[in-house]
């Protein structure tokens, strides 16, 4: 489990040497990334390099044949995806995955389930811990609606509302969990340009304002060279290029890649 | 010459020599624990009493003279209404220090112009946006020495020595100095003093900065008062923006005379519901905003079934009937009630205005059509007249017949402060007024001086008539009235509100001078109600280009212009329109910040396609520069027609 001297170089989750293989396919093959305090970390790469794959050796969906995934200086690699959401490690999925028949505000009051220890005796009688707690509960969810700017939606069913708008509650349901990491499979896939410059904006506050770190998957090449502190290049399972935008952008290796031409 | 005197009011709350901070110190004794404010903050309404209102109020005003504010300098606030706006006023003014707001839309060239020209020594910006326009006007005006934001979202990695959140300076406050410190200082306030620096919205040329006094001030929260019949207690949401002089008299001076309970709504996007949780008594819009809300109601008829479409279309009709003195006796003891239960109360809870006893219209005229639609709802809506400089002039009093067509009566001054105001209209159809003005406007003595003296009456500048009921009508500007070639007079600001009454017209801009033989008109039609009405009839558009030139779209507006032209003389009718190819904007210049037109620029704009409509061609092939959202220029190519009203029989 986290140990504090683990954190003092900021890192807070690890892949180290990943090996992932589905029959004869290797997904991945030694794959180490580094996602430290306070960054957006963007991993990108053509389409079947293996980033998804990746990502659920990150989330727990995944268990890699070697390598080890850290988070807080504690070994992780065995727990089950909803183990590592319950220590922080917090997770968006492609598409959306929010209740349609639910309101904005009773969404994000589901992100607190697992945080909640009130049970059902508690809830019916009304009284004491399991009042105070969804008291508490209540003001996170007004804190998260106003951070997202959700105020006159509050109210409002989430399956009326439009793409952009489910995905920010969607977001909002996973900010509720209150992760130490935010991994984010492809944020963007499906927004128009308005809610794609939203979205980044606040990928962006809750790096500036909890200093969440934040893990992403993106094919907007665009959002990614924006917002991105640090971006991971994968290509056929391996890590090909770690650095800021602007030395991934210039990397010929990089370039090769993305270009499809034949490689040394 | 008729002298028009006005009908004083006897009530008891009056100034009685106070200044606004003095009246705040004087209602936290008597009210003490009785709610003053109400706001909604994570969606629930949370009220502060007097005495809370008091020691904030007091804090604020200890946290501004710990950051530097002297008496007689200025304080800069471009927020949304909310509580800390009005808390910081009154902390500022508490100090002697005057105040000056800006609206928050406005753009970094003409707040910079506010905050040199007004020499503001502390500013206050709601957010990151208004935060990052103050920091870049800071180079250029050196007399600004601390900037503090209200809200801190986004400013989390800002490095800006100058810049604070208004939590620390209001705890600074609280080692500074003391109450009775606050109490001496608040004394030495004189109610002639300067509280407030309100810029004219400057429809031609930079705005000038209007000074008012707080005597000014609570005159004229004391006509309002007067004239509206307004209890202590009542509900007021403060929603017109505390940039316009009408909010400082409404939302501050009368919210402390009254006194009213302030309701500060979330945010702006949320005006509209929460205006139906708070339920106010008391409120003021600008005709655009009643314009939008009727459009609401039509707006959410078009979607409702043929059988409520029918049933509103009875109630609304039966509403307006009962509006007549000749309402048949069937109407007004049978009908009448059962409109009012099925429909028209319905429609104002959906609007939020069914607690409502007294509804001003201020600014520029509403229409006549959209004036009786409201009072057919059940809304006792009253028109407004004044001006920033002489206050507020004439309005309807409460319960007296409303007469859509005038501005109502002299309003009744605060028998402390003045006596009863005096209007007579001098040989140029000019309105002449005796009355408690203004402080003059701020470096600019020349200004004033053209408004002339209380002793040979102010100049109004305004064309207007008093009726035999000792009502004003307004016809339109002196300098406005407008003549064509021939000679033929007419009042284009009268048109104009006629055509934006329907619906389908956002704006309307009537053209036409003595180069000109005839009156023609350039229409903004609304998109969503044209668009609806497009959508009903399965006809395709794909931008508001196409919307605005579909057949269907202009015929409907040639139908409008008929019917108004039949309210006019035959010379000053609008014989040919077209309608424009892209919403006028205020981020182009072709509105001001508070949605008027700005004529000139319009007609620089638009010039080939007004030559068109003169020269009698089908169409134009116009081609406009426009500003997008992020700041690049583009260019808007598009055939737009020229449309021919047929002659009123």
């Amino acid at each position: 489990m986290p140990t504090a001297a683990a954190v003092d170089d900021g890192l807070v989750l690890e892949a180290r040497d990943l090996n992932l293989s589905f029959g004869a396919v290797e997904a991945l093959k030694q794959v180490s990334i580094r996602v430290r305090q306070g960054e957006i970390h963007a991993i990108i790469g053509p389409n079947g390099a293996g980033k998804s794959s990746l990502l659920n050796c990150l989330s727990g969906f995944y268990r890699p044949q070697t390598g080890a995934v850290v988070f807080l200086g504690g070994d992780v690699t065995h727990l089950a995806p909803h183990r590592r959401a319950a220590i922080g490690i917090g997770r968006t999925f492609q598409g959306i995955q929010v209740y349609p028949s639910m309101t904005a505000r009773e969404n994000i009051l589901t992100g607190f389930h697992n945080r909640m220890r009130a049970g059902l005796l508690d809830a019916l009688v009304w009284w004491g811990r399991g009042r105070r707690e969804e008291e508490a509960f209540a003001t996170k969810a007004e804190e998260i609606i106003g951070f997202l700017e959700l105020e006159e939606l509050r109210h409002a069913t989430v399956g009326d509302l439009s793409y952009g708008l489910r995905k920010r509650v969607d977001l909002g349901r996973a900010i509720a969990l209150d992760p130490k990491v935010l991994i984010m499979d492809e944020p963007m896939a499906g927004t128009n340009p308005e809610e794609k410059g939203d979205l980044a904006r606040y990928i962006l506050d809750i790096r500036d304002a909890r200093g969440t770190p934040v893990v992403l998957v993106e094919h907007d090449m665009e959002v990614v060279m924006d917002i991105s502190d640090t971006v991971t290049v994968i290509d056929f399972g391996r890590v090909i290029a770690v650095g800021t935008p602007a030395e991934v952008r210039r990397d010929p290796v990089v370039i090769a890649a993305y270009l499809g031409q034949e490689r040394q | 010459m008729k002298t028009l005197r006005a009908t004083p009011v006897d009530d008891a709350r009056t100034a009685a020599g106070r200044t606004l901070p003095q009246l705040l110190r004087d209602r936290a004794r008597e009210f003490g624990t009785r709610p003053a404010i109400s706001s909604k903050r994570c969606g629930i309404w949370q009220s502060r009493d007097w005495n809370e209102v008091d020691r904030l109020v007091r804090l604020a005003a200890r946290g501004l003279a710990a950051s530097g504010l002297r008496r007689g300098e200025v304080l800069a606030l471009v927020s949304e209404n909310r509580e800390e706006q009005f808390l910081l006023e009154l902390g500022a003014l508490c100090l002697g220090a005057r105040t000056v707001s800006a609206y928050p839309d406005t753009s970094i060239d003409e707040l910079g112009y506010l905050l040199e020209h007004s020499d503001a020594a502390i500013v206050v910006g709601e957010d990151q946006e208004q935060v990052d326009k103050i920091l870049a006007i800071m180079p250029r005006a050196p007399a600004i020495r601390a900037v503090f934001h209200v809200d801190g979202r986004g400013l989390w990695s800002y490095d800006a020595p100058a810049l604070a959140p208004v939590e620390t300076m209001m705890e600074r406050g609280a080692s500074h100095e003391d109450d009775a410190w606050l109490d001496a200082e608040i004394d030495r306030g004189r109610q002639d003093d300067v509280a407030v620096y309100c810029y004219t919205s400057g429809t031609t040329g930079r705005p000038k900065g209007a000074m008012l006094s707080h005597a000014f001030i609570l005159d004229n929260a004391f006509r309002l008062m007067g004239s509206l019949g307004v209890e202590q207690g009542a509900r007021y949401l403060s929603y017109i923006s505390p940039a316009w002089a009408a909010e400082q008299y409404f939302g501050v001076g009368l919210a402390l005379l009254a006194p009213m309970v302030l309701h500060y709504a979330e945010k702006p996007e949320t005006v509209q519901s929460d205006l139906r949780e708070v339920g106010p008594e008391y409120l003021m819009f600008t005709p655009r905003q009643w314009e939008m809300l009727a459009s609401n109601v039509e707006a959410r008829m078009m979607d409702a079934g043929a059988l409520r479409r029918a049933l509103f279309a009875w109630g609304l009709r039966i509403g307006r009937r009962r509006l007549s003195d000749k309402a048949a006796s069937l109407t007004r003891t049978a009908l009448a009630p059962l409109a009012d239960l099925m429909v028209l109360r319905g429609v104002r809870d959906m609007l939020g205005l069914s607690k409502v006893r007294g509804a001003l219209s201020g600014g520029s005229g509403l229409s006549a059509e959209l004036f009786t639609r409201f009072h057919a709802f059940g809304v006792p809506l009253g028109n407004l007249y004044g001006s920033t400089e002489l206050g507020l002039v004439s309005s309807h009093r409460r319960g007296a017949a409303y007469r859509p067509q005038t501005m109502g009566e002299l309003m009744p001054c605060d028998p402390s402060i003045a006596g009863s105001m005096e209007a007579w209209v001098d040989g140029t159809d000019q309105l002449r007024l005796r009355l408690p003005a203004f402080s003059g406007y701020l470096k600019n003595e020349q200004a004033t001086d053209e408004l002339g003296t209380a002793a040979e009456g102010y100049a109004t500048g305004d064309a207007v008539r008093i009726d035999e009921q000792g009502e004003l009508i307004f016809l339109d500007r002196v300098k406005d009235m407008r003549r064509l070639r021939g000679g033929q007079a007419y009042p284009p600001q009268f048109i104009e509100n006629h055509l934006r009454a329907a619906s389908m017209v956002r704006d309307a801009i009537v053209i036409g001078d003595v180069e000109r033989d005839f009156v023609t008109a350039l229409v903004n039609i609304d998109g969503e109600i044209a668009g609806r009405f497009a959508e009903l009839r399965g006809l395709a558009f794909g931008t508001f280009t196409e919307l605005s030139q579909l057949r269907a779209v202009r015929a409907e507006i040639a139908a409008l212009i008929a019917s108004v032209n039949r309210l006019v003389a035959p010379g000053a009718r609008v014989l040919r329109f077209a309608t424009l190819p892209k919403e006028l904007d205020a981020d182009e210049s072709e509105l001001t910040r508070s949605r008027k037109l700005r004529r000139e620029t319009i007609h620089e704009r638009y010039s080939d396609l007004i030559e068109a409509l003169y020269r009698g061609v089908s169409y134009c092939d116009s081609e406009i520069q426009v500003k997008y959202q992020d700041g690049s220029i583009g260019r808007l190519r598009a055939r737009v027609a020229v449309n021919f009203v047929e002659a009123a029989p």
